[in-house]
């Protein structure tokens, strides 16, 4: 189990949001979480990437709790893209290259990864295309793929499915079902249309306000 | 006389006058000096607390709110407070020299970049922190990136600290002590001039004042349009 989540419960203000008994995480399969709006599912997908403490309960990343101490490595091999993720300045070459640039990647490995992941997200030649002159559908595909540039082991979608057409949902559906199965990458997205979990999910988990109810 | 005073003023401006050269060189100087360092304390200090919780960010925030009212004379005295002879910094003779003019604008400065750069941030800076944090950044590359990604609004708000600071008179008056050729700046020899009843020369000056006032903002203005914002899906 590459997660293991016990008596997990987040509150925000006297609202509670997530109020889990047990979850685990099989490695190396697709989770959906799924539910309606306000459910917890964004908050449940950032407390996998460490980008929320939780004040109660046991949270454990490949066996090791997720403290101060051990951040780095929740970090390190996971990554989080946003429901409206955004872009820096510059082009998308910057963008999907960001996060190989501070982990101190050669300028030519960048540029053969940069080249990949856009083959793989659908967005062949948009390199030299700036962030700025990108539809909502492209923004999200170039965030999908910088997070995929880093090559993580656990790669985190808040509702990656929004604002897509049918064609780059396809597209994307057979990407992260390639790169789970080729690069053995353990994918957990939050969705809730029932027609897309059905085709990617090796698991889903619902939620209901804040409570896993199957 | 108003005619005489303003043909005086130009002929002044356009004879590139040794004396009128010297305060305009002098002002630039101190002020280039006070916004650079306080550049250096204000654009991270900013980004800093742009990373705390909510309880103690608006506190810092009321705080570097409420100093933009603090008047540039109980700067000055505060100030010479410390670098007079009776001073805790009184054996470093600072008093009357342009380095006390820069330590006085500097503490002037710093709340007016601070204060600008919070306000401009919005929620997306959260969205952004996140961004950056998943994608493995330490903090040093956080603070890089999130400087890089305003830098239009960093840039505005050390022209908002410029403008002020080099419109200022009683820091450079108290700390400065006004000496010719050496503390004398622009807007304390306005003040002089038009006590001596010499208008020219203080309408000369006055005139530069603007002039880089102006300058100054149609630069942020330009900086400002021609800065790309974050884009969001």
């Amino acid at each position: 189990m590459i997660y293991k989540l016990k008596d997990i419960i987040y509150n925000y203000g006297s609202r509670k949001v997530l109020d889990i008994k047990n979850l685990q995480i099989e490695e190396g399969n697709i989770h959906v979480v799924s539910g309606a709006n306000g459910s917890g599912k964004t908050t449940l997908l950032k407390i996998f990437n460490a980008l929320i403490k939780v004040p109660k309960g046991i949270i454990l990343f490949k066996d090791k709790p997720v403290e101060k101490d051990n951040i780095k490595l929740v970090r390190n091999n996971t990554v989080y893209v946003h429901q409206n993720p955004i872009l820096f300045s510059g082009n998308v070459s910057d963008n999907v290259g960001y996060g190989l640039k501070i982990r101190k990647f050669p300028k030519d490995k960048i540029d053969q990864t940069v080249q990949q992941v856009l083959n793989l997200v659908g967005l062949q030649n948009f390199e030299s295309r700036k962030s700025n002159n990108l539809s909502t559908g492209e923004i999200k595909r170039v965030a999908i793929a910088r997070a995929l540039a880093i090559n993580p082991e656990v790669l985190i979608l808040d509702e990656p499915n929004a604002h897509m057409d049918r064609q780059s949902l396809e597209q994307i559906e057979q990407t992260f079902k390639d790169i789970n199965k080729i690069h053995n990458t353990t994918i957990i997205i939050s969705s809730h249309d029932s027609s897309f979990n059905n085709q990617i999910a090796h698991n889903i988990i619902m939620l209901e306000k804040g409570e896993i109810v199957s | 006389m108003l005619q005489k005073t303003i043909m005086e003023s130009f002929y002044l401006l356009f004879s590139f006058d040794n004396e009128l050269s010297i305060i305009v060189f002098t002002t630039l100087k101190i002020v280039l000096a006070s916004i650079l360092i306080a550049s250096l304390i204000s654009v991270p200090l900013a980004i800093s607390i742009s990373f705390m919780k909510e309880t103690p960010k608006k506190f810092l925030t009321a705080i570097f709110n409420s100093l933009l009212a603090v008047p540039t004379v109980v700067i000055g005295l505060f100030v010479y407070m410390l670098i007079s002879n009776a001073g805790p910094f009184g054996e470093y003779k600072l008093l009357f020299t342009p380095f006390a003019i820069v330590i006085g604008q500097t503490i002037l400065a710093i709340p007016i970049i601070t204060s600008f750069i919070l306000a401009g941030f919005s929620k997306t800076d959260i969205l952004m922190q996140e961004t950056i944090k998943t994608l493995g950044a330490g903090t040093i590359e956080m603070v890089k990136t999130i400087a890089v990604e305003h830098k239009a609004l960093i840039l505005s708000s050390i022209l908002a600290g410029f403008g002020r600071v080099i419109a200022e008179v009683g820091i450079s008056m108290m700390l400065g002590g006004n000496i010719r050729f050496y503390t004398r700046t622009i807007t304390t020899a306005i003040a002089l001039e038009t006590g001596k009843g010499e208008f020219a020369l203080g309408l000369a000056l006055g005139i530069i004042l603007i002039t880089i006032a102006i300058l100054v903002n149609f630069f942020a203005h330009y900086s400002i349009k021609n800065s790309s914002n974050l884009r969001a899906a």
